[in-house]
């Protein structure tokens, strides 16, 4: 691809990946949650793998890697439902303001690591339809 | 009004598709039109004329429970978006060894299983 | 609460654990899998105390009220049938120790899903939580019907996933009007707001998600999918595709016709119209089959009619018989399907004119195969007998045609039983067959199903008793008693 398109898309990278940090983080307070930030990231992940070739994107955020962080997000989500859900929402509960950003239970770490499942998930696909 | 004939156009044109086209990815095409329509259609059931979006800016309740649009189809039609994605993606990764081995994309070439 | 979800949870984290052992080691992956089989079977057994005492148990997730959260109904029904099916996946998984022997990982983690979609498919009180695991099951199972790269595996699975996502759309949109009509998802809460005048709009909901629910089930004008899906992906699978993820389709029937919605006389009519035509549908497509496992895959459609039609009387000994069916169709068909895998496991092949001499004779396979054979039939001494006895009752009680089809299907059974028995077992056997040794993992689960099924027919008071339980449960006034105090 041409030097022009490469610097862009290095350029442009973060800022796709802070939008979806964004959306996730904000998924009590305002429309999105989990689900949409996964996909505006995953969508960041494919302008990466457009622009420069498979092998290359592959070798930094590798397939190992990524089983790793999707199957602890996910361990992590359950023991956070089980645990804080019954035992620990009173508590939690009362720290926390309403409509500000540490509030509404714990749908904040809920939408964080949701988020972090559908990059895996997304990014995996994307992955295997790509490779040679 | 017109949201429910538009969903309902999107469902019959979506199940035309699915139905009597002979290549396979345009059948799975079909089959996402005919899922978009039907969660157009569940989403235009919570309208509400005059409506604001569900988002509270302060903590009065009763004021937006009776000026803001309904939020239950709209978390039903997110989770079925992520699961309509999901099995796109794996019919097209059926579809690319299948198109491998057979070398066509036509269905009525393909069955080799009868009976 | 926590208990409630435990059933479930403990399937998901085991998914979730999977990969995470095989990244390490790949040893140990089936030792992961069976320790978290194991757990669920004691979850859900140690529930059994608790619902025979107080009738039902209903949790309600993350403490939100009944109306507007999502419940959690463990009641007789579910609770049995949810120990069934686990057992039936804990023997499959051990059979596949020695029969899948690549790809191991996306393999148990697909199985255990499968597994986490019918325990929340059976367990939930809320339509739209029974549609979302629904599509977990199913889209599990398309991905395992795919699982060996061959030509017709491929075409099997791009087959069934078409249909069976139309058959979810279709459920779909049938959830999309209930809520429009009625504004509520809680199934207990639609039970009660639906019993007033009769709504169109409710009736054609209705008519959509049943027929959602018959072609998941397999019934005979929405049968198409089965055959090939059942013929192309490896037999472990095949056993808990006939054993779990069809008889979803038909408990989801049970709930909403006599729980939710009234069981007016035209629905009870469509589903004994639906059953005879796949009782005898299947029964005949099955005596052409050259492929064995083909062959039992129409048994499965036949067997599926057997249920539909008894389901459809409406009363009480009907419906024992067919609940009971269900378990017993699940316990001799994942025997069935774990014998035919045997067969292929040596020779490689499917077809029963080109079985003979392939195989080394063995005597576990032998009974396993003629006793599986006999109880589905319905021979006494057989736990197949014990539920085709309810069903012959319930239909001559109502009307003395079903009966006389119940009982031909029954003998065409016979037939294409014995004929595949003689195929493949007694056809001019050439000595001096390559014989390769079979491990001891792959007897074990064959030698516990038989005992089972002898069990089950030598003590048929035990089994009656648990089939009348589980048809009072089905009651509609208690049931919305349970869940919306």
């Amino acid at each position: 691809m041409d030097v022009i398109v490469k610097t862009i898309s290095r350029i442009l990278f973060p800022f796709i990946l802070l939008v979806g940090a964004f959306i996730a983080f904000h998924g009590h307070l305002t429309p999105g949650g989990a689900f949409p930030a996964g996909a505006v990231i995953a969508t960041g992940f494919a302008l990466l793998v457009l622009v420069f070739r498979e092998p290359d994107v592959e070798h930094k955020l590798t397939v190992s890697e990524l089983i790793d962080l999707k199957s602890v997000s996910g361990i992590f989500l359950m023991i956070l439902i089980l645990s804080v859900g019954s035992l620990f929402r009173k508590e939690l509960t009362e720290l926390q303001t309403p409509l500000k950003l540490w509030s509404g239970g714990f749908t904040l770490f809920s939408n964080v690591t949701g988020m972090f499942m559908v990059i895996t998930a997304i990014v995996l696909i994307l992955y295997s339809l790509v490779r040679e | 009004m017109i949201p429910y004939i538009a969903a309902m156009a999107l469902v019959i044109i979506g199940f035309y598709a699915l139905l009597l086209k002979d290549n396979i990815l345009k059948k799975i095409t079909g089959l996402a039109l005919f899922s978009n329509g039907i969660h157009l259609f569940l989403l235009s059931l919570g309208y509400r004329a005059g409506g604001v979006p569900p988002i509270m800016q302060d903590l009065n309740f009763t004021r937006l429970a009776s000026l803001a649009v309904d939020p239950l189809p709209q978390a039903l039609v997110l989770t079925s978006i992520v699961i309509n994605l999901s099995v796109t993606a794996l019919a097209v990764s059926i579809i690319i060894p299948l198109y491998r081995k057979f070398k066509t994309l036509s269905v009525r070439k393909i069955p080799e299983m009868r009976g | 609460m926590i208990f409630g979800f435990l059933p479930i949870a403990v399937m998901l984290a085991t998914t979730f654990l999977i990969p995470l052992v095989s990244l390490k080691t790949e040893k140990y992956i089936i030792h992961t899998t069976l320790a978290g089989l194991f757990l669920s079977l004691l979850l859900s057994i140690s529930m059994i105390p608790d619902v025979l005492s107080k009738g039902r148990v209903v949790y309600q997730m993350e403490g939100w009220k009944a109306p507007f959260g999502i419940s959690i109904v463990f009641d007789p029904l579910s609770v049995f049938l949810s120990v069934a099916f686990i057992f039936i996946v804990l023997l499959a998984v051990v059979f596949s120790h020695k029969y899948i022997k690549y790809k191991k990982t996306e393999y148990y983690s697909l199985v255990c899903l499968v597994l986490v979609g019918t325990l929340g498919v059976i367990n939930t009180g809320d339509i739209f939580n029974m549609f979302v695991y629904l599509e977990i099951l199913s889209v599990s199972s398309y991905a395992l019907t795919a699982f060996f790269k061959k030509k017709e595996s491929l075409e099997a699975a791009i087959k069934y996933l078409i249909i069976g996502s139309l058959a979810t759309s279709l459920v779909l949109l049938g959830i999309a009007f209930i809520y429009g009509v009625l504004g509520t998802l809680n199934m207990a809460d639609i039970a009660v707001k639906v019993s007033g005048t009769a709504n169109p709009v409710i009736g054609t909901a209705l008519a959509l998600i049943i027929t959602g629910m018959f072609i998941k089930s397999g019934l005979v004008p929405f049968h198409a999918w089965l055959p090939d899906a059942y013929q192309a992906s490896p037999s472990p699978v095949t056993s808990i595709f006939s054993g779990v993820t069809t008889n979803v389709g038909m408990y989801a029937v049970l709930r909403l016709v006599f729980t939710v919605f009234n069981p007016v006389s035209v629905l009870l009519w469509m589903l004994m119209i639906v059953g005879a035509i796949s009782m005898l549908g299947g029964a005949l497509l099955a005596l052409v089959q050259n492929s064995l496992k083909r062959l039992l895959a129409y048994s499965s459609i036949s067997q599926m009619g057997f249920v539909a039609v008894s389901v459809g009387l409406g009363t009480q000994t009907g419906l024992s018989g067919g609940v009971l069916h269900i378990i017993n169709h699940s316990i001799i068909k994942g025997l069935l399907f774990l014998c035919a895998g045997f067969i292929v496991y040596q020779a490689k092949t499917d077809n029963m004119h080109e079985i003979s001499g392939k195989f080394k004779f063995n005597p576990v396979i032998g009974y396993s195969f003629i006793i599986g054979a006999l109880s589905l039939v319905g021979v006494p001494l057989f736990n197949g007998f014990v539920s085709k006895w309810l069903i012959y009752v319930a239909t001559f009680q109502v009307s003395p045609v079903l009966t006389v089809l119940a009982l031909v299907s029954s003998a065409l059974t016979l037939a294409y039983m014995l004929r595949a028995f003689y195929l493949v077992f007694l056809c001019n056997a050439k000595p001096g067959a390559k014989q390769k040794k079979i491990p001891l993992s792959m007897q074990l689960p064959l030698i516990v199903l038989v005992g089972i099924i002898i069990l089950l027919g030598v003590f048929p008071g035990f089994s009656i008793d648990i089939s009348n339980l589980m048809v009072q449960s089905l009651n509609k006034q208690q049931y919305i008693g349970a869940v919306l105090t």
